[in-house]
């Protein structure tokens, strides 16, 4: 065909595919209910669950008061907004958030990656089990008990790690009131406490290949590296991207809990986000309104952030979240 | 069996050595915790770290299993942890599945909707509000039904559905097997891996639950476990509320909390090693070809 | 079979789908209900039936049908309906009754000037119960009138009973007199004093085990503690407080005719540079700001260090018998508390909370609700949860009631008191042992002692807008600043620089006037 009838033919197409459209959605709809009636249940908890409640983020604009409800309370606009962008700290929050967040992607997020590469490497299945139920335990620890061990090691004045150091003739550091080494003090605790949970889900992935392949790689002569590279990597490569993309969504949020446990006075000009900051300002308490708008602004940015990257993965050729 | 090449072993040892370090890191705090659970409470106190208690003591324990109420709250969480796994996993593997099917319609635009449901969360009280509307104050459903699925489980679900071999779906409705009949028969049998990696997320999920039960539950009698625990923990701590001559009641040794802290997370570890199998490497071996 | 699974599928959905419509429709129509029924019959002599929402420090609270509830059901003629809420949770479970609207009859309001309840005042959610106290004996006249007068809301009104505490036996400076004793040093009255003792502990081995392993304060100042104490804490907020002479944020100033903000007083800046020297020289815990009360207080127990801020009510259970586990040759009378620091001690606010009554209550059940309250106060009925019940809980010995505490704390006898408290009962000194019946000795002669030159916080309970929006900041501001200074991270000159920013900006100089405008409104002048 030549091009200006291959052209003619696919407008022709187009237009016509629009007239059936409607009713090739119908016959598809009824031809594959089996498969949205399995959906049913889920959507339907999304939508009262979460797109209900969702409505509430309405406060953000309001002056809400829990007496007059939703209804009854003062609309405000963007004042909340304004509030928080004219802040003199407000650089000062988002700078701190932002360079935890990013530590924690560039070394927490592989963490749990190189773990589960190391462990199914491992050739006794005895030490492998061994290792794994070590490693899951810290996530089951509070983030108060922690904290408190942290200090218990830590400490300058009697943690037992400078104990040893004093021992050992070496001086004594401080992480605990020291602005300089906060952000990768509580990187590090994180990574300590998470890293082995989040293991599981590239463990499963991995679980799911089949151990032919790797037979088959190696007698065409791969060594463990390159079998780790062209079969191991590969199966939890879509698991990556998603989680990489989801966390980029989560940009801003930077664990609550334990920021606030590790805070101080000393190290209040890198640990203040701004969670402990609405927190602290006890503006918090009654005032729904204001941190609600908060983790708007939070969400929106993590929003921009997975569309960009969403958008990015697919050009690369590969699925994206959505 | 075959030889490993020289360099292979170097880092097969490599990697045996660290992935050991790694473990010995972990596990000290939480050796710590078990061994300060049952150490006399004196002897906590003279000396700054105890390593191996010289006087053991259970006292802890003889404690927190003396009330009834305990029971109960175990009761309670049980309860939680199953059905709510269940509930749990039928709903987001069933959602899952239907998405990553690509006849599913609605596909691109759900998985958007789902992602904002990640992204956008609106705070405590309009999920309040909803669970009193629906009736469901004091309720053992309230902790069950707004929890039973997330956006995050479900987008990586469908991810492992993704990478089942097509064919599968297409043999069985050739067959006349409907989108339901598949799921749960052929395809739920086939992701074993996915199903106990999210089926421990969310029964440690629900065993793990504190916050939301403090607010929906109104009855002590309902409390799960980890409230009860908590309630015991912090009992003294406001001593606002004494008169002068009133002595306050005992306040939680270190080995009390460190008990507390043994018995919450006891369970899982119980119950890990069951799940572990199905992690182990070409846990689908044949599965799949037949 | 497979139809049939279809079709119970299908339904199900159905279901679910009309519960979903009607939750949108339902949360649509907002907040429409306050005032359930909470129905009362037109007879008045039935019991009046309640709903009573109140904290718990209780591990396992009071069932439904808890003998003593029963006993001060009977007592009172009325059928209550409590909710117990753990107190970690109070502030977020008040929060979310009021925005639902479920609110209860009778609700433990724990801070009375908190923004929520505030706004919620003004919006006029709550009973203003002023002009019907003095229809009732206890409540005019077994509250005492501090308490009445610092729980009033901005306009002047009480919009709930407040729950009386002693204004007594506030937290204050408690000291190990045998470290003084074996260092033959007298109780120090002064900060100067008190340097030197600390000073002392440090130095000179005051636990005499050959090491100088010790500390002076057991201090630590922690991110939760803004708002009071120069946001210090209550260790060194207060030696601050000793410094300035008051507890309070605000001093009135004679000359000026105006109330002053504390951290603009010059005593606040000696009392940086004393502390700060304090913490050069060991006299406090160099991890300082990494600690929190559970590691503050172990330090005292671990005979570590030898003083601390605490009420004498604790004694026992927090202290003194895990010390003794460490030190056996520490009595109970060593646990000494001071009676004054540069003559100043703190005076309690005489209140813990208040009992709100939601205007949605119709009046008739309202004056019901109060007449419980008053009824409840009566030595008759309050004993009940003091003593419980004779036979179960206590017998008569002599004519007294002595109680078993085992047994009422396992009846959660105590709890009651988050209802409602008596305090000018007169305090029984005996202990379970001789020693502990002579600490309390001490403890009621120092409190009698403090009572005389004991200060109050004269700007409790006042409100100013722009404070509400301008403190929260601040104080945080100046926790962090202090902190540094104390460490010797930032010099003395910061703190100057601080107070001068302050004295110059306008929101300040507002919150000052209208803080000077509400204390004289008070005061009616």
């Amino acid at each position: 065909m030549s091009t200006h009838e291959q052209r003619m033919s696919t407008v022709k197409g187009k237009q016509t595919s629009s007239k059936k459209k409607g009713l090739n959605l119908l016959s598809a709809l009824r031809r594959d209910r089996s498969l949205y009636l399995l959906a049913l249940p889920g959507v339907l908890f999304f939508l009262v669950f979460k797109y209900i409640p969702m409505w509430g983020i309405i406060i953000a604009f309001q002056d809400y008061s829990p007496f007059r409800g939703i209804q009854g309370s003062e609309w405000v606009g963007l004042q909340h907004f304004t509030a928080l962008f004219g802040n003199p700290d407000f650089a000062l929050l988002f700078r701190n958030t932002l360079a935890i967040s990013m530590l924690n992607l560039i070394l927490f997020f592989p963490f749990p990656i190189l773990i589960s590469l190391g462990l199914n490497e491992l050739r006794s299945v005895a030490y492998k089990r061994l290792i794994q139920t070590i490693i899951y335990m810290p996530h089951f620890l509070s983030w108060v008990i922690i904290a408190g061990l942290t200090l218990l090691l830590f400490a300058k004045g009697t943690g037992l790690i400078n104990e040893l150091f004093t021992l050992w003739g070496w001086p004594r550091v401080d992480i605990l009131t020291n602005p300089d080494s906060f952000w990768i003090m509580v990187t590090l605790q994180a990574m300590w406490k998470e890293a082995g949970w989040g293991t599981i889900v590239f463990l499963a992935a991995m679980a799911s290949v089949d151990t032919q392949l790797y037979e088959a790689a190696r007698m065409d002569g791969a060594g463990r590296l390159r079998q780790i590279w062209h079969i191991t990597l590969p199966a939890i490569r879509s698991v990556i991207i998603v989680l990489l993309i989801l966390r980029l969504g989560d940009i801003m949020e930077v664990g609550f809990e334990q920021i606030f446990l590790m805070y101080n006075g000393a190290v209040s000009e890198v640990a203040e986000v701004f969670d402990t900051y609405v927190y602290r300002t006890g503006i918090e308490q009654g005032d729904f309104s204001y941190s609600t708008a908060v983790g708007l602004f939070k969400s929106v940015i993590g929003l921009v952030l997975v569309v960009v990257a969403n958008r990015v993965v697919k050009r690369m050729g590969q699925e994206g979240v959505y | 069996m075959h030889r490993m090449k020289w360099s292979e072993r170097i880092g097969q040892s490599l990697n045996v050595v660290t992935l050991g370090l790694l473990a010995v890191v972990m596990f000290f705090p939480l050796y710590y915790v078990f061994v300060v659970s049952f150490t006399d409470p004196g002897e906590y106190l003279q000396k700054k770290i105890v390593l191996f208690p010289e006087r053991w003591s259970v006292e802890a324990y003889t404690y927190l299993l003396s009330t009834p109420a305990f029971a109960r709250s175990l009761g309670n969480s049980a309860f939680l942890a199953t059905v709510g796994t269940v509930c749990s996993l039928a709903v987001s593997s069933s959602l899952a599945y239907a998405l990553s099917q690509k006849r599913f319609h609605f596909r691109k635009i759900l998985m958007f909707l789902i992602v904002l449901t990640i992204l956008f969360s609106p705070g405590i009280i309009p999920n309040y509000l909803l669970v009193r509307e629906l009736g469901l104050i004091n309720n053992i459903w309230a902790l069950i039904l707004p929890a039973l699925a997330n956006g995050w489980t479900v987008l990586l679900m469908k991810n492992f559905f993704d990478s089942l071999p097509a064919e599968i779906s297409e043999a069985a409705s050739i067959d006349g097997c409907s989108a339901i009949r598949t799921w749960y028969t052929i395809v739920l049998p086939l992701s074993m891996p996915a199903l106990a990696a999210f089926g421990l997320f969310f029964a440690v999920g629900y065993w793990n639950q504190f916050f939301a039960a403090l607010l929906y539950l109104n009855d002590s009698a309902k409390w799960p476990i980890q409230v009860l625990l908590q309630n015991m923990l912090l009992n003294a701590s406001n001593i606002d509320l004494v008169a002068p001559g009133q002595q306050v009641e005992t306040p939680p040794t270190e080995m009390l909390k460190m008990a507390a802290i043994i018995v919450a997370i006891l369970p899982v570890l119980v119950v890990y090693p069951f799940i572990q199998k199905h992690f182990a490497k070409g846990a689908l071996i044949g599965s799949v070809k037949g | 079979m497979q139809k049939v699974g279809k079709r119970n599928t299908r339904n199900l959905a159905w279901i679910i789908l009309v519960v979903m419509v009607m939750s949108v429709v339902l949360s649509a129509c907002g907040n429409k209900e306050e005032g359930q029924v909470s129905g009362n019959s037109g007879n008045a002599d039935d019991p009046l039936e309640v709903s009573i929402m109140t904290i718990t420090p209780s591990a396992v609270p009071a069932a439904d049908d808890n003998v003593i509830k029963r006993a001060i059901e009977e007592a009172t003629n009325s059928k209550m309906n409590i909710q117990w809420v753990s107190n970690n949770i109070y502030g977020d479970k008040l929060n979310l009754t009021l925005a639902s609207g479920d609110i209860p009859d009778l609700i433990m309001i724990n801070d009375p000037f908190g923004s929520t309840f505030t706004k919620m005042v003004k919006q006029g959610a709550f009973w203003d119960i002023t002009p019907y106290i003095k229809d009732y004996t206890n409540l005019s006249g077994g509250i005492p009138d501090i308490a009445w007068d610092t729980t009033k809301a901005a306009d002047g009104n009480n919009y709930g009973i407040p729950r009386p505490r002693p204004v007594t036996g506030d937290s204050f400076f408690i000291i190990r007199k045998d470290w003084l004793d074996r260092l033959n040093l007298q109780v120090p009255e002064t900060t100067d004093e008190l340097f030197n003792v600390m000073e002392a502990f440090v130095e000179q081995d005051p636990d005499g085990n050959g090491t100088k392993d010790t500390t002076a304060l057991a201090a630590y100042i922690s991110p939760d503690d803004l708002g009071w104490g120069g946001n210090l804490g209550p260790v060194l907020g207060a030696i601050e407080n000793s410094f300035i002479g008051t507890n309070s944020s605000w001093k009135w100033d004679e000359s000026q005719g105006k109330l002053v903000y504390r951290e603009l007083l010059p005593e606040v800046k000696e009392s940086l540079q004393y502390l700060t020297k304090a913490y050069s020289s060991g006299m406090m815990p160099e991890d300082l700001l990494s600690l929190k009360l559970t590691q503050a207080r172990e330090l005292f127990k671990r005979n570590q260090a030898g003083i601390i801020v605490d009420k004498t009510g604790t004694m026992r259970k927090i202290y003194a018998d895990d010390l003794k586990k460490v030190d056996p040759s520490f009595k109970y009378t060593d646990f000494y508390p001071l009676t004054n620091l540069n003559g100043y001690n703190p005076k309690g606010s005489g209140y813990n909370g208040i009992l709100a009554i939601p205007a949605s209550v119709p009046e008739e059940k309202m004056k019901r609700i109060l007449q419980l309250v008053d009824t409840w106060m009566n030595p008759e009925v309050f004993e009940i949860q003091q003593f419980g019940i004779e036979g179960t809980h206590y017998e008569v010995v002599d004519g007294k009631k002595v109680a078993s505490s085992e047994k009422l704390t396992a009846d959660n006898a105590s709890d009651f008191n988050h209802i409602v408290n008596v305090i000018d009962l007169p305090w029984d000194t005996t202990g379970e042992t001789d020693e502990e019946t002579q600490a309390n000795e001490l403890f009621k002669k120092v409190e009698a002692e403090r009572d005389k030159t004991s200060v109050a916080d004269l700007a409790a309970g006042l409100q100013s807008e722009t404070g509400q929006k301008v403190l929260p900041e601040l104080n945080k501001k100046i926790q962090d600043l202090k902190a540094k200074i104390i460490l010797g991270r930032e010099p003395i000159e910061a703190w100057d620089a601080f107070v001068e920013t302050l004295r110059n900006d306008p929101n300040f100089q507002a919150m000052s006037d209208e803080m000077t405008e509400a204390y004289k409104k008070r005061n009616g002048q």
